[in-house]
Formats: C-alpha cells, sequence, structure tokens
C-alpha cells in the first residue's frame, strides 16, 4: 500500500479531489457571506477545478523543492539514479529524458482518443444509419479539435524537444529540470479536463470558441475546456523559457548558432512563438471564463464590450499556432534526410534560417482567418501579402529537402518513408494556403471543407507524419530497440492512403459548397466524398494501432540498437542506448559540421576527451 | 519518493537567462491586457463610461511606493556585492513590506471604485488589468520576502547571489508594468 | 572538388536518366493546367462575383498543380534512382549547398506569391463594386437559427430572399445574438455577421433560379438547418412579387393621433413595458437583450431612426417578429429615439419622415 502511495499520479489525484472539494467549498462559504444562494454551477465548479489543479501540483510534489528554497531551508539529499521501472513515468522526474517520454506518451494516449472522437463524427456524417443529435456531433468534433491541439500536438512535440533538444546540443539535462516538471503535470490534467468537458454537457462551439457563443450557451462543459486550455496554454509558455534558456545556455563547447542541429533550430523558432504569443490566447480564453463565470463583459455588446476582440486575440496565437505545431515537423524532417541519404543537408543556414523567416513571418498574418469577420477592408490586402510571404521561406525548406535527396543514396527505412509522405502533404497544405490566402477566393472557401482539408494537409504533413518519423528514427535512441520494419511500413501504408482518402475528397467537398461543421447535409452527391474521408480516417487510426503494436513489442523484443544505428553524425548518436543520467561520458566538444556526410575524417564533436575548464 | 536531483550547476548559470526569457512572454501577457484596453476604448463610446471617475491621488501615492521599493532592491543588489548582509537584508525585507502595503491599498481603492468589473467592459479590463498586476506585485513581494530570508539565513555571499539580481530584474519588471498602467488609465484614459 | 571525379561521373549519369521525368512533369502539368481551366467547373455559379471567384480559383490552383507535379516528380525520381545499393555503405555527393540555386528558388516563389497578391488585389476589387444608383438594399436580420428579411426600398418583409436577376444586391447584415455567416454558395463570397456591427455584402446575381442561403459560422445545434431560400428572379417576376408583398400602408392613421414625439413615445412606453422590457430591461438598461437606451448601445448602426424601425418591426420581439401592429412599432420608435434624446419630445413625429432623423 505504501508503494501505491508511491506513485506521484496517485497522491496527485488524491490531491486534485481534495483542492476541488475546498476551491467549491470556499466559494459557497464566500457567496453565502456574500448573501447570495450558495450554489451557482459555473463559479462554483470553476473554483473547485482550478483549486483541484493546485492541488494536484501540491500532492505530486512538484513545489516541494521550491518550498523549501522559500525558506531557505538546507537542500535534501536527493537520490542520484531513478529507479527503472516503468512507474518511474507516472511520478515526478526532472530528467528530460524521463519527461519527454511522459510528454510523448501522453500524447499518444490522448491521440486515438482525439481520432475516435470524430471518428464517430463522420460515421453519423456518413449517414450508415447511426445518427447523432447535432449537439452531440458538434461537441465531438469541437473536442477533437481542440484536444488534437493542445494535448496532442504540442506536447507530442514538447516531448520531442525535451527528450532531444539537450541531447542535440550536448547537455546534461534542460535548464530548469523542476520547471520542466511542473509544465509537463499540467499537461494531463489540461487533457482530463477537455475530455471530461464531453460529460459536462460538451459545448457546441468548435475549437475556435467565439464568443458570444461559447459566453451564453454553453454548458458547464465549456469551462472545463477553458480550464483546460489555459493550463495546456501555461504550460507550453513555461516549457519555451526552458527549452529557450537551455540553448541559449547549455550548448556543448565548440558548438556556435550555426553548427546547431536543424531540430534545434526549428524548437527555438517554436518556442519564441509559444512564449510570446500563447499569452493573447490564454487571456482571450481567460476573457471568456470571466464573462461566462463572473458576468464581465468583455464580449458582450450589452456592456459595451467588443465580440471581435476575442478573434483578434485568438488569431494572435492561433495562426503563429499552426507553426508552433509545424516547425519542430519541419525540424524533424531535415534531421532524417541528410541522415538517410547519406548527404550533407543542401544549404543549411538558409534552411535554419527559414525556420526563423517562418516564425518571425507567421505572426504577422493572423488578419487571414477574419477577411470576412469585418476587418477593415484596408487591412485585408495587407495581411494577403505577409501571408503568401510565408510561402518562401517554407519554399526553401522543401526545395532543399529535395536537394539533399538528389544524388544521393537513400536508404529507404521507415522513418524516411514517413519523411517522403510527409514532403508531400505538407507541400499540398503549403501550396492551398497560398491559394486561399488570395482574398476573394479566401471569402469562397472559407468556413467550408477546403479549410479543413487544408490545415488538415498541413498538420499531417507538418505534425502527424514528422512525429512519426521522429518515433521510428528516435525510437532506438529512447529504448536501446529497434522497431519493426515491417510494422512500420504496413503502418506507413495505412496511414498515407489513410491520408490521400481524408484530405484530398474534402477539397472537392468544400469547392462544392459543403460548410464545415455542420452535422448533416442534404445534397446526396456529397455523401460517397464524406464517406471517403471517413475511411480515410478510419484507416489512419488503425495505423495507430499497428504503432502501438510495434512500440509495445519492440521495447521488449527489438533487436539492439546499440549507439548508432542510422549512422547519423549528430550528437544524440555518440552516446549510449538510451543514453546514462547525465547524457554523456563527457562533455561533448564540438569540432565539425553536424551534416558533414561524406567526410569521415571530420566527424561533429568529440565526446571522449575530457574538458575540465569548460565542464558545465 | 520524488526523483529530485540537486543540479545547480545547470541552473546558476541558467537562470538570469531564464528571467530574461521569462520576462520577455510576461510582456505579451500585458501587451494582451493593454491590447484590449485600447482595443475597447477605440471601440466603445463613450471611453471610459459614464459613472466611471477615477482618483489619482491613491494610484500615485501606489506609484511611489514601487518606485521606492525598486529603489532598495537596486540597493540591495549593489550592497551583496559589498558582503553587506545585514542592510541587504533589510532592504529586501523593506521592499517586501512595501509590496504589502501596495496590495493593501489597491484593495482599498477597488472597494470604492464607482464602479465593478460586471458594470461594463470598462470595469472588467479595469480590474482585470489592475488585478494581473497586482497578482504580480503579490508575488514578487513573496520573493522578496523568500529573499530576505535565505539571506538571513546565509544563502547569499558576496560572490554568490544571482537570487538576489534575478529577483530584483523581476521586481524592477513588476515597477515598470506598474508606470504603464498608470500612465494608460490614469493620463491617457 | 576536381580531384573527385566520381561526382561528376555521377552527374552525368542522372543527366540522362533525367529527361524522362522532365518530359513526364512537363505532360503531368500542361494536362493539369487544361483540366482545371477548360474541363473543370465548380459547380453551381449564378452570380458575376462567383464567376470572377471560379476563374481565379482555377488559376491558382493550376498554379499550384505545376509546383506541386515539379516537386513530387523530383521526388519520385530521387526515390527511385537513389537508392542505396545492397552492401553499398558510401556517401553521397558531398554538396553542402549552391548560392545560385539557393538564390533562384527563394526569388522565383518570390516573384510568384507578389505576381498572385497583385492578382488577388484585382479579382477583389471586381468582386466588392461599390453600389451604383438603383441597388436593390435588403436588411438581413440574423439570429438563432434563422434569417429576416426587409426591403427598405418597398417597405418588405419577408422570410425568403427575392432578388432580381442582373440587379446588384447589397444586403445590410446584423445578427440578434452570436456570430453567424451570410452565404449563398452560388452567389460567390461571404460574410460573417458579427453581434454589434453592421455587415455588407454586394452581389449581382445572373442566373434566375432557386438556391439556399446558409449560415457558415457555427452558431449552436439549430447551425446545419439555418437556412432559407433564394429565389433569382425576371424583372417583371420581383415587381409583382413586391406589390404583393408591400406591407399596407403602415402608420398613416396612427401619425394623426399623436402631434409630438413625447406623446407616441408614452404610449411606446406602454407597448415597451408589454414586449421588451423582459430582455433589453426595464428602462432599455439591457438583459438578455442588448442595451437600447444610454451609453454603451449600438444602436447607431441602424444610421436613421427609420433604419431602426424597419429593424424593430422586421425582427422584434424576438420570439414573435412582426407580430405587433405597424402603429405600435412607431410608437415603440419613438420611445427609443426620446429615451436617448435623439429627437425631442416636442418636436412633431411623423412616422413617414424618420428617414431624416440620424441616430449617433
Amino acid at each position: 500500500m505504501k508503494g501505491f502511495f508511491s506513485i506521484g499520479l496517485v497522491r496527485g489525484i488524491l490531491g486534485g479531489t481534495a483542492g476541488t472539494g475546498t476551491g467549491a467549498g470556499a466559494v459557497m462559504l464566500i457567496r453565502m457571506a456574500m448573501g447570495l444562494p450558495a450554489w451557482d454551477e459555473g463559479q462554483v465548479w470553476a473554483a473547485g477545478i482550478v483549486a483541484g489543479v493546485a492541488g494536484y501540483l501540491i500532492a505530486l510534489g512538484l513545489f516541494n523543492y521550491w518550498a523549501r528554497w522559500f525558506v531557505g531551508a538546507r537542500d535534501r539529499f536527493e537520490p542520484n539514479m531513478p529507479s527503472r521501472s516503468w512507474t518511474r513515468f507516472l511520478s515526478v522526474s526532472t530528467d528530460h529524458k524521463t519527461i519527454g517520454i511522459q510528454y510523448l506518451a501522453t500524447a499518444l494516449i490522448f491521440l486515438p482518443v482525439a481520432v475516435a472522437l470524430q471518428l464517430i463524427a463522420r460515421a453519423d456524417l456518413s449517414k450508415i444509419g447511426f445518427s447523432l443529435n447535432p449537439e452531440t456531433y458538434t461537441a465531438l468534433i469541437s473536442d477533437h479539435g481542440i484536444v488534437m491541439l493542445f494535448i496532442v500536438a504540442i506536447p507530442a512535440f514538447a516531448g520531442l524537444m525535451n527528450y532531444f533538444v539537450p541531447l542535440l546540443l550536448g547537455a546534461k539535462d534542460m535548464a530548469f529540470p523542476r520547471l520542466n516538471a511542473l509544465s509537463f503535470w499540467l499537461v494531463p490534467a489540461a487533457g482530463i479536463l477537455m475530455v471530461t468537458a464531453l460529460g459536462a454537457g460538451g459545448f457546441d462551439t468548435g475549437w475556435t470558441i467565439y464568443p458570444p457563443l461559447s459566453v451564453s450557451y454553453q454548458p458547464l462543459g465549456m469551462n472545463l475546456v477553458l480550464i483546460g486550455a489555459y493550463l495546456a496554454g501555461f504550460s507550453s509558455i513555461l516549457s519555451a523559457v526552458n527549452i529557450l534558456t537551455t540553448v541559449i545556455k547549455l550548448r556543448a563547447p565548440g558548438m556556435g548558432i550555426f553548427r546547431m542541429p536543424i531540430f534545434v533550430w526549428t524548437a527555438v523558432s517554436t518556442t519564441i512563438l509559444s512564449l510570446l504569443f500563447t499569452q493573447f490566447v490564454s487571456m482571450a480564453l481567460l476573457f471568456v471564463l470571466l464573462e461566462r463565470t463572473l458576468n464581465m463583459p468583455f464580449f458582450g455588446t450589452a456592456g459595451g464590450g467588443q465580440p471581435l476582440l476575442y478573434q483578434y486575440m485568438f488569431w494572435f496565437y492561433s495562426h503563429p499556432a499552426t507553426y508552433i505545431f509545424a516547425l519542430p515537423g519541419l525540424g524533424i524532417i531535415s534531421e532524417i534526410i541528410p541522415v538517410f541519404a547519406r548527404k550533407p543537408l543542401f544549404g543549411y543556414k538558409a534552411v535554419a534560417l527559414s525556420s526563423v523567416g517562418i516564425a518571425i513571418g507567421g505572426t504577422m498574418v493572423f488578419g487571414h482567418h477574419m477577411f470576412a469577420a469585418g476587418i477593415p477592408a484596408l487591412l485585408r490586402i495587407p495581411f494577403m501579402i505577409t501571408t503568401m510571404l510565408v510561402a518562401v521561406p517554407t519554399g526553401v525548406k522543401v526545395f532543399a529537402w529535395v536537394a539533399t535527396a538528389w544524388g544521393g543514396k537513400l536508404r529507404m527505412g521507415s522513418p524516411l518513408l514517413f519523411v517522403l509522405s510527409a514532403i508531400v502533404i505538407f507541400l499540398i497544405g503549403g501550396l492551398t494556403g497560398v491559394i486561399q490566402a488570395v482574398v476573394p477566393v479566401n471569402l469562397y472557401v472559407h468556413d467550408t471543407y477546403w479549410i479543413v482539408a487544408h490545415f488538415h494537409s498541413v498538420l499531417f504533413g507538418g505534425f502527424l507524419f514528422p512525429l512519426m518519423a521522429g518515433i521510428y528514427y528516435w525510437f532506438p535512441k529512447m529504448t536501446g530497440r529497434r522497431m519493426s520494419e515491417g510494422l512500420g511500413r504496413a503502418q506507413w501504408w495505412l496511414m498515407t492512403l489513410g491520408s490521400a482518402l481524408l484530405i484530398l475528397p474534402m477539397f472537392v467537398l468544400g469547392l462544392d459548397g459543403l460548410r464545415r461543421r455542420t452535422a448533416d447535409y442534404s445534397n446526396m452527391d456529397f455523401r460517397p466524398l464524406v464517406i471517403a474521408t471517413a475511411a480515410g480516417g478510419f484507416l489512419i487510426f488503425l495505423g495507430l494501432v499497428v504503432l502501438f503494436y510495434n512500440i509495445l513489442r519492440s521495447r521488449r523484443k527489438g533487436a539492439p540498437a546499440w549507439d548508432n544505428p542510422w549512422e547519423g553524425r549528430t550528437l544524440e548518436w555518440m552516446t549510449s542506448s538510451p543514453p546514462p543520467y547525465d547524457n554523456f561520458p563527457a562533455t561533448p566538444v564540438v569540432t565539425g559540421e553536424p551534416y558533414d556526410y561524406g567526410i569521415s575524417s571530420r566527424p561533429y564533436a568529440d565526446v571522449t576527451r575530457s574538458n575540465p575548464s569548460k565542464n558545465r | 519518493m520524488d526523483a529530485y536531483v540537486s543540479r545547480d550547476k545547470t541552473e546558476r548559470g541558467a537562470s538570469r537567462m531564464g528571467m530574461i526569457v521569462f520576462l520577455a512572454s510576461e510582456v505579451f501577457l500585458f501587451g494582451s491586457l493593454f491590447f484590449t484596453y485600447f482595443y475597447l476604448k477605440i471601440n466603445t463610446k463613450p471611453w471610459p463610461p459614464e459613472g466611471v471617475a477615477l482618483d489619482p491621488k491613491f494610484a500615485a501615492i501606489n506609484t511611489g511606493i514601487l518606485l521606492f521599493g525598486s529603489l532598495l532592491v537596486w540597493a540591495a543588489s549593489r550592497l551583496v556585492r559589498r558582503g553587506r548582509m545585514a542592510a541587504v537584508q533589510a532592504a529586501l525585507f523593506t521592499a517586501s513590506v512595501l509590496g504589502f502595503v501596495f496590495l493593501g491599498i489597491t484593495g482599498w481603492e477597488w472597494r470604492h471604485e464607482s464602479f465593478r468589473a460586471w458594470t461594463n467592459a470598462y470595469g472588467s479590463i479595469f480590474f482585470t488589468l489592475t488585478g494581473f498586476h497586482a497578482l504580480h506585485v503579490f508575488g514578487g513581494a513573496m520573493l522578496m520576502l523568500a529573499l530576505a530570508i535565505r539571506t538571513r539565513r546565509g544563502k547569499y555571499t558576496f560572490a554568490t547571489h544571482t537570487g538576489i539580481e534575478v529577483g530584483a530584474l523581476y521586481w524592477h519588471y513588476v515597477d515598470f508594468i506598474w508606470i504603464l498602467v498608470f500612465t494608460t488609465l490614469f493620463f491617457i484614459r | 572538388m576536381a580531384s573527385r571525379p566520381g561526382i561528376y561521373r555521377n552527374t552525368a549519369r542522372m543527366n540522362k536518366r533525367v529527361i524522362p521525368f522532365i518530359l513526364l512533369a512537363a505532360v503531368l502539368s500542361a494536362g493539369a493546367v487544361y483540366f482545371l481551366l477548360h474541363i473543370y467547373n465548380i459547380p453551381n455559379a449564378a452570380s458575376v462575383e462567383r464567376a470572377s471567384i471560379d476563374r481565379a480559383l482555377k488559376v491558382l490552383i493550376s498554379i499550384a498543380a505545376v509546383v506541386f507535379i515539379w516537386v513530387v516528380t523530383a521526388l519520385a525520381y530521387v526515390v527511385i534512382f537513389n537508392r542505396q545499393k545492397r552492401g553499398d555503405t558510401g556517401f553521397g555527393a558531398h554538396i553542402t549547398g549552391n548560392r545560385k540555386l539557393e538564390t533562384v528558388w527563394t526569388v522565383i516563389p518570390l516573384l510568384i506569391v507578389i505576381g498572385v497578391s497583385f492578382y488577388g488585389g484585382f479579382v477583389l476589387r471586381d468582386i466588392t463594386p461599390e453600389p451604383p444608383p438603383g441597388v436593390l438594399n435588403v436588411d438581413v436580420t440574423a439570429f438563432r437559427w434563422g434569417w429576416k428579411f426587409y426591403y427598405p426600398d418597398y417597405n418588405v418583409n419577408s422570410l425568403y430572399l427575392e432578388l432580381e436577376v442582373n440587379r446588384q444586391v447589397e444586403f445590410h447584415m446584423a445578427t440578434l445574438d452570436v456570430v453567424h455567416g451570410f452565404w449563398i454558395q452560388e452567389f460567390g463570397p461571404k460574410m460573417d455577421i458579427v453581434p454589434g456591427m453592421m455587415m455588407h455584402l454586394d452581389v449581382t446575381p445572373d442566373k434566375t433560379g432557386q438556391y439556399l442561403l446558409v449560415c457558415d459560422q457555427l452558431c449552436g445545434a439549430g447551425h446545419t438547418g439555418m437556412t432559407a431560400p433564394v429565389y433569382v428572379v425576371s424583372s417583371g417576376d420581383f415587381q409583382t412579387w413586391v406589390t404583393q408583398h408591400k406591407a399596407p400602408p403602415a402608420t398613416t392613421p396612427a401619425s394623426t393621433a399623436f402631434s409630438t414625439a413625447g406623446e407616441a413615445a408614452q404610449l411606446g412606453s406602454a407597448v415597451y413595458g408589454s414586449y421588451c422590457a423582459s430582455c433589453h430591461g426595464a428602462t432599455g438598461q439591457g438583459g438578455a437583450g442588448p442595451r437600447l437606451v444610454g451609453a454603451g448601445n449600438t444602436l447607431a448602426k441602424y444610421n436613421t431612426a427609420q433604419g431602426l424601425q424597419g429593424f424593430i418591426s422586421a425582427a422584434m420581439p424576438l420570439n414573435a417578429p412582426g407580430s405587433l401592429s405597424a402603429a405600435e412599432y412607431g410608437e415603440l420608435t419613438a420611445f427609443i429615439l426620446v429615451q436617448n434624446n435623439w429627437i425631442g419630445s416636442g418636436t412633431t413625429f411623423d412616422p413617414a419622415g424618420l428617414s431624416s432623423v440620424p441616430i449617433k
């Protein structure tokens, strides 16, 4: 029993329950003291949940160190080696590798859940003798969107960044390991809130949560989603602080910024975006919550509020957010192609700087989401131009990938297969993005399935497929064993065909005039294409099943990977698999270029030389 | 139980940079609030709405309090280099107390405003903006208190005092934001 | 690099193999462009604007298709011919970049997107015409979950849209609750309707027929069914429809019943109490519905008292729009005008002359 309570998550759940009760009780007491009826669903639950999350974090032990720091207590002896049992993933750990796997596992648990939510809705839309009421339908698709973005996309890449940014930099850990733990443990809480929202009445606003719809007409589920998204945003800001500081401060000696691997470049671009712009969406979500619970009229026109304010604040973040989801993916593609083509990355500097270019450009385009929403007509053209300019650095990346592979000696391993699919799908997303940036076209395709198809191709090409490539590429490093190549290929076929089936018909549906987020349609010509998208989604789900089987099987029975299964040059391959607690036997000293394939006499770094003067 | 590991070697080198990065994010947090304020100001007529009368007297006193606190914290970060730990401790402790005094005055002022957060959009953004700032002052005052306690317990010396420098950075930031809040609410309106 | 002849041997072999791929890409792109520009048709076009949009879409998709085909063909070539042979552990050519090539693939896309932006700007100008004299004005009211229309030029209320073919129509749109979207697929452009704002959209239908107006911004459970029929008819049919549906001459008897706005407002106050106060508050301060009196009300979007009255008559009370008598709507208008001091209570109140009373 003592062992059971030593699991952090168990204590966390108990603490969360206690916190919820305390918070809810406190609000009811305050309300009674003010002479109001004790029960107010919105306020009591909101306070209960916030206090519950605090209780959960405290009970997990995340604040123990800081509490001792506060009173200046003597540093407690902390055991140096974490346990090797799998239960260590259920407790707080400050090791970036453990946290990386915690993030990835969380994302991979919520990924099929979010896909399944959408599959139910797709089954309804396919009209195969199964039907949902419209509230349920919209609740499902809304939850699908918001879980995918906040609990799957951001944490999945946060996981890979957590695990591999310090390794790629030659650092021992992240700059702030305890903060790192805190940012991770917010995510499961957010995820659970967002999924249980479906049980608390759901919400039918879509993932964009536009007021006044989100303010006046939504059940309790909306509050859960708002708090969940706020927590996820908070986690993403903290983790951005951490990653950015790590990259600035903890690079191995000799690693100038133009010797950093591209994945680190994209991690920096991503984290700058989420560091700064998440504040806007968090504030917008908080405003909605405040208007819902305390009647503060930020958006309600009756009190002088402005509904459009939300849309501005939301898109300040949520456009850069697409790059937050996609940039690390583009980094993974840039990592994998040189390794599998046995050839240097073509135009390293251009590829590196294009990430920054995409990030900067991405902050100036938010207006294109509002071409039809009453932004001043004069602003439409500048936003159209800035949107298109983002295509230029994106193009630089794509052309550089093709040029890298050109004339190489390709090894068709599963990571490369996923990368190739990713490039093709991302290209579709990027090109259609340019098309729909043209204002008159946008006014036609806005809010149709064209848009759905566009952002699914961006996210499949920029997030899903690179994530899969990253998992297949780095799994040997994380576990010491290789994943099954045959299952990898099976998954690649399922997911590539599934994506084609899912995305391409949606473009046609959009042009033919099917609105997005509708629970029904009367034009039966749409039905075959709708069924095709549903089938595509189902194939992708099957692909995920194969992935899980592959992970679970390979973790125990996979062929041993040794240190460097892919013969890569970057630092993570210069240590054992999985890496030891302090990552490297000695502080690496970088002496070469990361992608100099073909010149074996110039290795990237030396990890054997001990360098006490620069021992960080 | 908790697999905490002391990694102060990495942490100290990075903590100042970490604070700078964090403050960059914080600038955007208040940026989002100021954006809201000015967006509402431009689009809602009249602004501020009728029945909103603000008295800058207490806010002016508060400005003085925070500025003095900032001065003390600056002094603490200078004095610590000369090893005058008693003076450092006193300065930090006073800064912390000033922070709580600021909060007290703010609370008193809130009670006597002619409007509430739910009265109109002006009230909403007024209380959210000052509320978020007050939250930061609270955080800063607690931080100063912690630094004072830690100084007392001998955690800092003339050679190792990153904590105080980093804390000072935060306190100056909170001050700087207050100047913006004060100017916006009482002068630009 | 000259000391590495292997690279040159490789390059020479590559060139010969590349030719069929260049041909393939050329044929495929020509085919795609031909298909998109001459065969493919986006269904159901029925307006001048929609024709421009369709042309722009086809041109843009053609450009995108060409880029896509060339990049994917290049990838296909690489995947087919640049694989590592079994047992080969060597490396590809050691090429780290090419300044000239990189400049080319930065500058050319830049030129393309600048060109596309200009093109987009011109198309945008084509589809957002200034309203000419004789434009058909339609006031659109969106609410959860339905539409109401009012033709101010003809004093006609309707639950469907009746439009005249080849006559430009300008929609003036407002919403009573949440954000809605106004879209008739056959006409092309769409426009969100944001609370507190008056949105405008101009189109010129050029084909008679029956179409469907839909809401394209998710607005709750009834979103899918928030539609209204749209009929585009000939000029003659439209005139007939207007005469048949014209509301009976509104306030002629009432206008003689009171002489000053104050008197009308007094009557309006009673009407307000029984039909409006439950949502808009006893003194118009707002409640479930928006504020009507005092600072913070958003009635200025109606510009004149006539606009305001047209809206109230068409859309209020929300649960039974149009259910009051014309006289009552006139009195309500007077009440709101007087309460806001937009009209002095001593001035003469003429319901027919409301268009000259501005709302600030």
